[in-house]
């Protein structure tokens, strides 16, 4: 061979970036956004497959498992009716984050003896935020499946207390970096941040539940760059870079949609405002009409706007 | 959905979709699903390119949206989504919406569009009904 199969493998995983890149811009536009998804496949093929040739791969065969498992899983989420992909993908960041955090927990353990302190702030930042976004995409999930109540379920001082939760987190992760050894902090961090994940999005109504998902993408994007850096994997970094920042954009776009600010998407508790008026459901005139009718003026008319809804799709 | 637009088309009407940012719950899920229906991609237009066609066309066919038709959005200050940018199909000469019954949206809020004069109320499975409709479309000829 001439070059070095260590130099192969950065060279497959640069082609990977820029696949992944590339999927990014053609997926802007309906025209091309087929294009799109297949460079963005035959990126994540290609990292898989550098990845797998790299010289510290001992052993095929519980890779060969997880590959089956995976697969098992993933075909199945991939058949979903349209109209499903938001909690489909909810539940896709789901396992991206727990895939995350548990490389991370990993990691801490595997390397304890030798850890540095910028290695422990990585791992806990990384280990947080996957556990937040695991718990928090399966509660969209859960919600945009109509599992959970849609409502938003609040109480008093809710976020004073997801607040306390957050800080909480932080403090057992900052112990941790201060002392690595404390080998018993570790799952209690775990516990705070999907404690705090689950409160995050508990609060949050359905109709928001995609602005939420993503930015739960964005998280899962930027859990992946921390492992990326943990790792010291480049293409993860760029590959979590980039996710993170497209879901993050994502998340504004739709938050400008409806005319709303980020925080009171977050903390607004949308949703449950429609009990404040319950005077006004008078009884006002609400004229019907049968298809006949309908299609007599639909016939006769010059131009017809279709709006088409959620209710639509699910027809 | 693309019999209707086809009847229509057919009947030398004009049909285009307007589709609002959030339609279908997320950015571009709407576009997907009707180009899943072969509905071609020029008759798609976002919201900012259609709103000044509603005052010109002769009926808004509202299918299974809600809140992004809403206009106390644009008119009711104390309205929970006021301000939100909307699809103006009020502006129409006639509205039909189609919608199983007369319970709120997504959103959980009431939409006076339905209660306007120029509205009609279309109630039945969306689906259903626009079979129907294509159907008396057919028979029509």
């Amino acid at each position: 061979m001439s070059l070095p199969s260590d130099q192969l493998i950065q060279i497959a995983y640069i082609a990977a970036i820029a696949l992944f890149i590339l999927a990014l811009k053609w997926l802007s536009s309906p025209a091309t956004a087929r294009h799109g998804v297949l460079a963005g496949e035959v990126g994540a093929v290609l990292a898989v497959a550098a990845t797998l040739t790299e010289s510290g791969v001992i052993e095929y065969r519980w890779i060969a498992v997880a590959l089956a498992v995976g697969a098992a899983i993933g075909v199945p989420l991939g058949l979903v009716h349209m109209t499903a992909v938001p909690q489909r993908t909810a539940l896709s960041h789901a396992f991206g984050a727990l895939a995350a955090a548990l490389v991370g927990g990993a990691e801490y353990y595997a390397r304890l003896p030798h850890l540095t302190r910028f290695e422990m702030g990585e791992i806990s930042l990384e280990v947080i935020i996957g556990s937040l976004t695991l718990t928090g995409s399966l509660i969209a999930a859960g919600k945009l499946q109509e599992i959970l109540p849609q409502r938003p379920i609040t109480y008093r001082g809710q976020n004073l207390v997801s607040l306390l939760v957050l800080v909480a987190a932080v403090a057992v992760a900052v112990a941790l970096v201060i002392r690595p050894e404390q080998t018993r902090l570790f799952p209690v961090m775990v516990m705070v941040a999907l404690l705090f994940g689950a409160l995050l999005v508990t609060p949050i109504g359905g109709a928001d539940m995609p602005t939420v998902i993503s930015l739960l993408n964005s998280y899962t994007g930027l859990s992946a760059a921390l492992l990326g850096f943990v790792l010291n994997s480049k293409v993860l970094v760029v590959a979590g870079a980039l996710d993170g920042s497209s879901g993050f954009i994502l998340s504004v776009i739709m938050c400008k949609a409806m005319n709303r600010s980020f925080s009171n998407v977050m903390f607004g508790a949308f949703g449950q405002v429609q009990a404040a008026a319950p005077g006004t459901k008078e009884e006002r005139t609400v004229r019907s009409a049968s298809a006949e009718e309908a299609a007599a003026i639909l016939a006769s008319a010059n131009t017809v706007i279709i709006a088409p809804g959620y209710g639509m799709a699910v027809a | 959905m693309l019999e209707l637009y086809d009847a229509l088309s057919k009947k030398g009407v004009e049909v285009k979709f307007g589709i609002h940012p959030v339609a279908g719950r997320m950015p571009g899920h709407m576009n997907v699903l009707l180009a899943e229906a072969d509905i071609p991609y020029d008759k798609l237009l976002d919201m900012d390119a259609v709103n000044p066609e509603f005052p010109q066309a002769d009926v808004a066919l509202v299918i299974g949206a809600n809140d992004v038709t809403n206009p106390a959005a644009r008119s009711d200050p104390s309205s929970p989504i006021y301000g939100m940018p909307i699809l103006d199909v009020d502006k129409a000469r006639t509205v039909m919406v189609i919608k199983r019954s007369m319970s709120p949206g997504f959103a959980g809020i009431d939409n006076p569009l339905y209660y306007l004069d120029r509205t009609m109320m279309l109630f039945g499975d969306a689906k259903v009904f626009v079979g129907d409709i294509v159907r008396e479309l057919g028979a029509g000829h």
